[in-house]
């Protein structure tokens, strides 16, 4: 009996130095392995580089929005010189015709006959449209003076049409009908400045409509008293050359 | 007796024949130059309107011919509320003076059409207007009073 004890007492004991060995073994291993593995580095913080100083981006200058010239009557501008109307066609009845021989204007295309009308005016504006033009100066109006004002509008609206149709880039300026003096306007018939005030109404009104400008010949020509001065005409319609140049001068002064 | 008809019919037909001598054309002074000629048509009673003068550029354009055929002008338009024009020109060579006859009829012609609706009154004027030349001067008158303007036109033109 005592063999079997005290084999057992070694066995235990025996068993007691193996775990104990094992542990000692693990906890050894585990301090190895510790060893082998590098410390963890903090994260080397490099001194940071000064960002470079933004250049400053200018802010751009906004290029101004022209100032939109706003249709129908045309006002006051800087004068211009003839070099103008170099690319200008004038449309028109015998005051037009008496522009081209009085005015001094050579640079430019004149499409224009005595009695011509509104009704009239299409082998003219035919013509025209074999050419590109910058700006088309146009007066009718006195002819058809006898016409109710709303029907010489339409009339008037559809040749403005065809010519926009064929040139949609010109500037078109619609030039009032002329004044007439007192005494013609005073003499019965229909050559009356209030006929000659109702047609340049619907004539302003189509510019602002067509997106044209009004040019204002009544206040170019006429005197004080409104009407066209009795010395410069001998019919109270037609005027003399010297008046012509005031009329260049107008429309030298008024432009979009 | 016999011998004094016979003396006074030789006197008569000598001096017939020296009267038509002097009525076939020469005596006809030379045209003076254009601005004279025109300002001596001005001063006559023939117009009513007021005419006035355009440019050598515009004066060449109304009449059909280049610029080049006109050496010199004077040529006066009316405001358009007639058909009255003065214009004178001396032309650069024989064949332009030709050329500005023709334009002046032409210009007669379209002016006449014009008027004929627009003022018929004037259509007169054009039916009387004066185209005369001599040598390289050309004259168109178209006037109010053609027999004023013919009698100065009848001392530089036959």
């Amino acid at each position: 009996m005592k063999t079997s004890a005290l084999t057992k007492c070694l066995v235990t004991a025996g068993l007691i130095i193996i775990a104990v060995l094992l542990l000692l073994l693990a906890v050894s291993c585990d301090r190895a392995a510790d060893d082998a593995i590098p410390a963890e580095t903090p994260a080397q913080t490099a001194e940071p580089t000064p960002a470079p100083t933004p250049t400053p981006v200018p802010t751009p200058t906004p290029t101004p929005e022209p100032t939109p010239v706003p249709y129908g009557l045309v006002g006051e501008a800087e004068r211009v010189d003839d070099e103008w109307f170099d690319d200008a066609a004038f449309l028109g009845n015998s005051l037009v015709e008496g522009f081209r021989m009085f005015s001094g204007l050579t640079n430019c295309d004149f499409y224009c006959a005595t009695s011509l009308a509104v009704t009239g005016a299409g082998p003219l504006i035919d013509d025209m449209a074999q050419h590109e033009y910058g700006k088309i100066y146009i007066l009718l109006g006195i002819n058809e003076i006898g016409y109710e004002p709303d029907y010489f509008k339409e009339l008037y609206s559809d040749m403005l049409d065809t010519i926009a149709e064929n040139h949609p880039d010109a500037d078109i300026y619609i030039m009032a009908v002329t004044p007439v003096t007192e005494k013609k306007s005073n003499s019965g018939g229909y050559f009356t400045m209030e006929r000659v005030t109702a047609y340049n109404e619907k004539l302003l009104e189509l510019a602002e409509e067509k997106g044209c400008w009004f040019v204002d010949l009544v206040e170019a020509l006429a005197g004080e008293d409104g009407y066209l001065p009795e010395d410069v005409t001998t019919d109270g319609v037609h005027f003399a050359a010297s008046h012509y140049s005031v009329w260049l001068e107008y429309l030298r002064t008024h432009h979009a | 007796m016999k011998r004094l008809i016979t003396l006074l019919s030789a006197l008569a037909l000598s001096l017939g024949l020296l009267t038509g001598c002097g009525s076939s054309g020469a005596a006809t002074a030379e045209p003076p130059q254009p601005a004279e000629l025109a300002q001596e048509l001005l001063d006559s009673e023939g117009f009513t309107d007021i005419l006035s003068e355009v440019s050598a550029k515009v004066a060449a354009m109304l009449y059909g011919v280049s610029s080049d055929s006109v050496a010199e002008c004077a040529v006066y338009c009316s405001t358009g509320a007639t058909a009255e024009e003065i214009a004178v020109f001396k032309a650069a060579d024989a064949e332009a003076a030709e050329a500005l006859v023709s334009g002046a009829q032409e210009r007669i012609a379209g002016q006449a059409l014009a008027y004929a609706e627009y003022a018929p009154a004037e259509v007169a004027k054009l039916e009387n207007a004066e185209v005369r030349s001599s040598g390289l001067y050309v004259v168109c008158v178209i006037s109010d009073n053609s027999a004023a303007t013919g009698e100065i036109l009848d001392k530089y033109f036959a």
